[in-house]
C-alpha cells in the first residue's frame, strides 16, 4: 500500500467514479439502452480493487461499493456484499496468477470474474423457473462483454487516478502479474 | 492441492468468516425496508443528481421524438377526431351504464367506495442492477409515502413501494423477481399469482390446470391480499400451456404497464378494498 501527497485526492476521485457510476447506470444507461446490454460499471470498480489493492483494503471498498450499490437497487445488501465478494475475490485470484498484459487476457481477466457473479445470480433468482431460464443467462452472457467492453475505458481512468495520486507506480505496470 | 490450501490458509479464513458473519446478519436482519439515517445522506447526495440526469436524457429523448413525429401530426389528428366521435358515443352509454349501476348498488345496499387519496410522483431512476426492476420516484416520507403502498399508473398496476426515504422512495416493478400479486382472470375469475421474472413477461402462477385461461384474457388484481385495490389491469395472457399431468398450467402474462415508458405515477395513499 503506497499513500502519496495527492493519496487524499486520489481517493476523492475514486469515490467521485463510483458515484458517477451509480448515477450514470441508474439514469442513462438503463433508460436509453436495452436490458441486453447494459454494463455494470460497478463491477469493473470491483474487479480493478481485487487487481490493484490488498485484500484488507479491496473487501472495505468492495463493502462499500456493495452498500451504496444496494441503495440504488432492488439488491439487498447482504446478498449485494456476498455476490460482489466472489468479484472481488475471482479478480484477486486471476491477477495473483495469471499475467494480464495484452487485450485478450485483460478481457478474460475481467470477463471471467463477472460472467461467474451474474450467473451465479441467475441461477439463485431462477433456479426454480423451467422455461424461462435460458432469457436471463442470455443477458448474463451480453451484459457481462458490454461490461468488459466499457470495462477496458474504466480500468484506464481508475489506473490514471491511482497513478496520478501516486498509488501506482507507472513504472511498475510493465510486466507486472495483475 | 493441500499446498494450495496452506499457502492460502489465512486469506480463506478471512473469506470465510466474512460469509459467515454476511450469512448471519442476513438471516437476523431479514427486513430492509426501513431507511437509515446514512442511507438517507447517501440518497440525499445521489437522488437530486439522478433527477438531474433523467431529466435531461428524458427531455432529450422526448425532443428527438417530437421532431419526428411531427410529420404525421396532421394523419393523427384527421384519426383522433374520428376516434373521438366514437368515443363520444361509448361515453355517453357508458354514463348511462354509471347511473344504471349506482342504482342497483343502492338496490343492494352496497357499501359506496370511499375515493382513493392518490399522489402523482414522477420516475427519476432506475435500478442499477439489470437483474432486478425497481424505479426511484421523487416522493417519499414527508409526503406521506409508506412501505407497501401501491404505485399504479393510467394503464394498470406498476408496483408497490419497498423502501421510503424523506424526499424519494424505491418502488418494485411488478416484472421484479420478488414481486408476486394476487389476480383474477377476468373472465374466468380463475385465480392466481402473477410473480416477476426479472423480464418483460411475467408468469401467472398456481392456476388451477383446469381452469379456463387463453391468449388474450385479462388479468385484474383479486384485491384479496388488502395491497391493491379490486380489479385494477395487471396484464394480458400472452401463452398458455397446459401440460397433460400436473395440478397447475403453465401461463405467461403481459404486464399491462411498458416499464420501458415509465415515466408518470401514482402512489395509492389510503383505498377502500
Amino acid at each position: 500500500m503506497r499513500f502519496g501527497p495527492n493519496s487524499i485526492y486520489g481517493l476523492i476521485a475514486f469515490l467521485g467514479v463510483i458515484f458517477a457510476s451509480i448515477i450514470i447506470q441508474s439514469t442513462f444507461i438503463n433508460g436509453v439502452l436495452s436490458p441486453y446490454l447494459y454494463p455494470d460499471l460497478l463491477l469493473v470498480v470491483v474487479v480493478y480493487v481485487g487487481l490493484r489493492r490488498e485484500l484488507v483494503e479491496g473487501i472495505l471498498w468492495t463493502l462499500l461499493i456493495s452498500y451504496i450499490y444496494s441503495l440504488h437497487s432492488g439488491f439487498s445488501t447482504i446478498s449485494s456484499s456476498l455476490f460482489m465478494l466472489l468479484v472481488l475475490f475471482a479478480s484477486r485470484y486471476i491477477g495473483r496468477n495469471f499475467y494480464l498484459l495484452t487485450k485478450k487476457e485483460y478481457f478474460l481477466g475481467m470477463a471471467v470474474p463477472i460472467f461467474a457473479q451474474k450467473l451465479l445470480l441467475t441461477l439463485w433468482l431462477h433456479w426454480y423457473d423451467g422455461g424461462l431460464f435460458i432469457v436471463p443467462i442470455v443477458q448474463a452472457i451480453t451484459t457481462t462483454l458490454c461490461t468488459v467492453f466499457v470495462g477496458f475505458f474504466m480500468l484506464k481512468l481508475l489506473t490514471f487516478i491511482d497513478v496520478w495520486s501516486q498509488r501506482l507506480d507507472a513504472s511498475s505496470l510493465i510486466g507486472k502479474k495483475g | 492441492m493441500l499446498e494450495f490450501f496452506q499457502g492460502k490458509f489465512k486469506e480463506l479464513l478471512v473469506i470465510l468468516t466474512l460469509v459467515l458473519v454476511l450469512v448471519t446478519v442476513n438471516a437476523v436482519h431479514k427486513t430492509e425496508d426501513k431507511a437509515r439515517w446514512y442511507d438517507k445522506a447517501i440518497i440525499f447526495v445521489t437522488a437530486p443528481l439522478q433527477y438531474v440526469v433523467n431529466s435531461v436524457i428524458k427531455g432529450s429523448v422526448r425532443l428527438t421524438g417530437d421532431y419526428v413525429l411531427v410529420q404525421d401530426i396532421k394523419e393523427d389528428n384527421k384519426n383522433l377526431l374520428k376516434e373521438n366521435q366514437k368515443l363520444l358515443y361509448k361515453l355517453n352509454q357508458l354514463t348511462e351504464l354509471g347511473f344504471e349501476n349506482a342504482r342497483l348498488r343502492n338496490l343492494l345496499s352496497l357499501k359506496e367506495k370511499l375515493p382513493i387519496n392518490m399522489i402523482s410522483s414522477v420516475v427519476i431512476a432506475e435500478d442499477v442492477n439489470s437483474s432486478f426492476k425497481s424505479v426511484r420516484i421523487d416522493r417519499g416520507e414527508e409526503e406521506g409515502i409508506n412501505v407497501g403502498m401501491p404505485v399504479i399508473n393510467y394503464y394498470g398496476v406498476v408496483g408497490q413501494i419497498i423502501k421510503v426515504y424523506s424526499k424519494y422512495s424505491d418502488v418494485m416493478l411488478v416484472t421484479d423477481p420478488n414481486s408476486s400479486i394476487d389476480a383474477v382472470v377476468q373472465e374466468s375469475r380463475a385465480r392466481g399469482i402473477v410473480k416477476g421474472q426479472g423480464e418483460p413477461i411475467c408468469k401467472l402462477k398456481y392456476l388451477n390446470r383446469l381452469d379456463d385461461v387463453s391468449v388474450g384474457y385479462r388479468l385484474v388484481t383479486s384485491g384479496i391480499e388488502q395491497r391493491f385495490p379490486k380489479g385494477l389491469a395487471v396484464g394480458e395472457v400472452v401463452k398458455v400451456n397446459r401440460k397433460n399431468y400436473g395440478v397447475t398450467q403453465e401461463v405467461l402474462v403481459r404486464p399491462s404497464v411498458d416499464f420501458d415508458k415509465l415515466e408518470e405515477v401514482f402512489v395509492i395513499k389510503n383505498q377502500n378494498i
